[in-house]
């Protein structure tokens, strides 16, 4: 096991250039979610490649360092507060308006000067945070079979 | 109450959000909060009954928006899921214990009742698609909660054939839409009603058949069922059997038969409904027979009694609908019973294999009352409730000239008595087996939420007296089926 993680992830060259790239990568990112209200893609497509930016540093870096970097738990958690800024939204624009989401303008498009709306934001959270525990969960569980019964297994975290 | 209609989905999904938030510190979170969530919930349901409304999401209005919309059917409907939830969610709080993660279970779990109390209060044919897959989504995990053999193979036995269904529903809401310009079922029913049925409308009615066929687990289409309901944890299969058959299957496919395509277009209908439930009812029934699962027998004879739904609301009139919806209900409360039983049977033995159990009376008293009783209401032995749903059922076939289903209705009763007779006697009567002597009762909570449906097994009973053929809670229904949208009640609809 401590052999295997000393060694983990691909090897130097993908390292290097991953170390590189996710910086960008993740930039970008948070570029197409700040103007997610005035151009094409938005909220979802930014969260998209903020998780990719995670998931490469964990390809190249291998599991532990990417669930140091950020840990499934973390990510659910985040994911989690993205889907009740929705509800949230939802109830304070029934507050104001007398019905769930109907205050489109004072509620969900507060920071429209800015080009981007808290929908889009919660969206970003929501998509990117899921697709990283997706990633995550599914590459971290393996399917063995033994005596003919299929298991799950989990990897311990380090 | 018409403001309340979006906190049916909003509350339970909040909550399955805020779950992950808090409990990995705070472990007593998940129980404490999904039981308060669920009673709010019930006690809600119940404060809809009489009451009928709408509700615009965003304030748009019909032709822009999304309507939700309360009637009486929503209101049985709202009433039965949270109901059988709250009791889910008592028995869950021991329960799931032996299983390794609350946190993730209640969150499901809460999912699984947003997207089902989603589904009957939406009055837009595509937010029930999406509902019904957040349903679908939620329980094929918790299907393959326990992530041994079987449920993983169950739970992808599950996934594959919930996909097929619902990529058959989303085709045909597809060609519907194609075809009359909208999504809110009330004003496809108007438009239907004034342009009459054409060739891609009858497809698209097929494909609902088959779909949500597929969702009831209608006997053609019931392979995945026997597999998935026992696979989950003993709660889930409850909500499984006891509600989600039910309202992704039988209540959507009655809201569009009865409100959306009135009887008046197709004629033949019934006659395909009256045949896929009469076949459900027999094919279930005896294959339950030859069952050693404990569970996979209740989940066999959870066919069955689909059957007798489908049947009853194949007659048409207004005393099979009666039969149907109450025999809905009364089947969510018993078979969650039982699944409960079952599920305080593996707790106590860590075994449901009938083989391999005996001599439970003696050591698990309550569990064995509480299983003599929910057997007695399924297979209808009066004065509990499902006697009164099947006789009603059976009454209407007569009266509606099907002496044969009432015939077939009344024997497969009486088969479903021996199968439940058999798990009784191999679980709870015979001689003690190695795995059955040191058996203990089950927690307390476990054994309040088998007392509360118990009662409700009673109390569903008291029903009748308010009227054979106006039973409380079932009349407004039967009317809201009859008379939606403005469309006529049908007069002996395509007898």
């Amino acid at each position: 096991m401590n052999d295997r993680t000393q060694h983990e992830g691909m090897d130097l060259v993908a390292k290097a250039i991953a170390g590189w790239l996710k910086g960008f990568i993740l930039l970008f990112g948070v570029y197409l979610v700040l103007h997610s209200h005035e151009t094409p893609g938005g909220g979802f497509a930014g969260g998209i490649i903020i998780a990719c930016a995670f998931i490469l540093f964990t390809l190249a870096e291998g599991q532990h360092a990417g669930m140091k970097l950020l840990s499934k738990h973390a990510a659910a958690k985040l994911a989690s507060v993205g889907a009740l800024i929705f509800l949230g939204a939802a109830i304070a624009s029934a507050c104001r308006k007398g019905a769930l989401g109907a205050d489109h303008a004072g509620i969900l498009l507060f920071l429209e000067k800015n080009a981007m709306s808290l929908y889009d934001l919660a969206l970003a959270l929501v998509v990117s945070m899921l697709i990283y525990v997706v990633f995550s969960v599914t590459s971290a569980v393996h399917v063995t079979v033994k005596d003919g019964q299929r298991k799950m297994f989990r990897q311990r975290r380090t | 109450m018409e403001n309340a209609l979006p906190f049916f989905v909003a509350i339970p999904l909040g909550a399955a959000f805020f779950i992950p938030l808090v409990s990995l510190t705070l472990k007593w979170v998940p129980d404490l909060l999904a039981n308060a969530v669920m009673a709010v919930l019930a006690a809600m349901a119940f404060l809809t009954i009489g009451q009928a409304g709408f509700y615009h999401m965003g304030g748009w209005g019909t032709h822009l928006g999304i309507d939700l919309r309360l009637d009486g059917l929503t209101t049985l409907m709202l009433v039965t899921i949270n109901t059988i939830g709250l009791a889910m969610a008592i028995f869950s709080v021991q329960y799931m214990t032996k299983y390794t993660s609350k946190l993730r279970y209640y969150s499901l779990f809460l999912c699984l009742i947003a997207g089902l109390n989603g589904i009957v209060l939406t009055g837009d044919l595509f937010n029930l698609y999406i509902f019904m897959e957040i349903v679908a989504i939620s329980s094929y995990a918790l299907v393959a909660f326990g992530c041994e053999h079987d449920e993983l193979e169950a739970a992808f036995k599950y996934a594959v054939l919930g996909t097929v269904a619902s990529a058959f529903i989303l085709i045909g809401i597809a060609l519907l839409y194609a075809m009359l310009g909208t999504l809110n079922m009330a004003e496809m029913a108007v438009k239907l009603a004034a342009g009459g049925m054409n060739m891609p409308l009858t497809v698209a009615l097929g494909l609902f058949l088959c779909g949500f066929g597929l969702k009831a687990a209608l006997v053609p289409f019931h392979a995945w069922l026997p597999d998935a309901h026992p696979a989950a944890p003993a709660p889930v299969s409850a909500m499984l059997s006891g509600v989600v058959i039910k309202t992704a299957g039988i209540y959507v496919l009655s809201r569009l038969i009865f409100n959306v395509f009135t009887v008046q277009l197709v004629p033949d209908l019934f006659s395909i409904l009256r045949l896929f439930g009469v076949v459900s009812m027999i094919v279930g029934g005896i294959l339950a027979l030859g069952q050693w699962d404990m569970k996979r027998l209740l989940a066999y004879s959870s066919i069955s009694q689909i059957g007798y739904i489908v049947v009853g609301l194949g007659l048409g009139t207004p005393l099979g609908l009666t039969g149907a919806l109450f025999h809905m209900l009364n089947h969510s409360v018993f078979k969650s019973l039982l699944f409960l039983n079952a599920g305080a049977v593996e707790y106590a033995t860590g075994s449901r294999d009938l083989r391999h159990l005996g001599g439970l009376s003696r050591n698990l008293p309550f569990t064995a009352n509480m299983s003599l009783l929910g057997s007695m209401a399924i297979s209808g032995i009066p004065p509990f409730n499902g006697f009164w749903s099947k006789l009603i059922i059976v009454l209407a076939c007569i009266e509606s000239g099907h002496p044969w289903l009432a015939l077939a209705a009344v024997a497969m009763s009486l088969v479903t008595l021996v199968a439940v007779l058999k798990m009784l006697k191999r679980a709870f009567y015979e001689e003690h087996k190695p795995l059955t002597v040191h058996a203990t009762e089950v927690p307390v909570l476990m054994r309040a939420a088998m007392l509360l449906l118990a009662t409700l097994c009673v109390v569903l009973a008291l029903l009748v007296l308010t009227g054979l053929r106006t039973p409380f809670l079932i009349a407004p229904a039967v009317d809201a089926l009859s008379t939606w949208a403005g469309t006529a009640p049908g007069q002996g609809m395509g007898i």
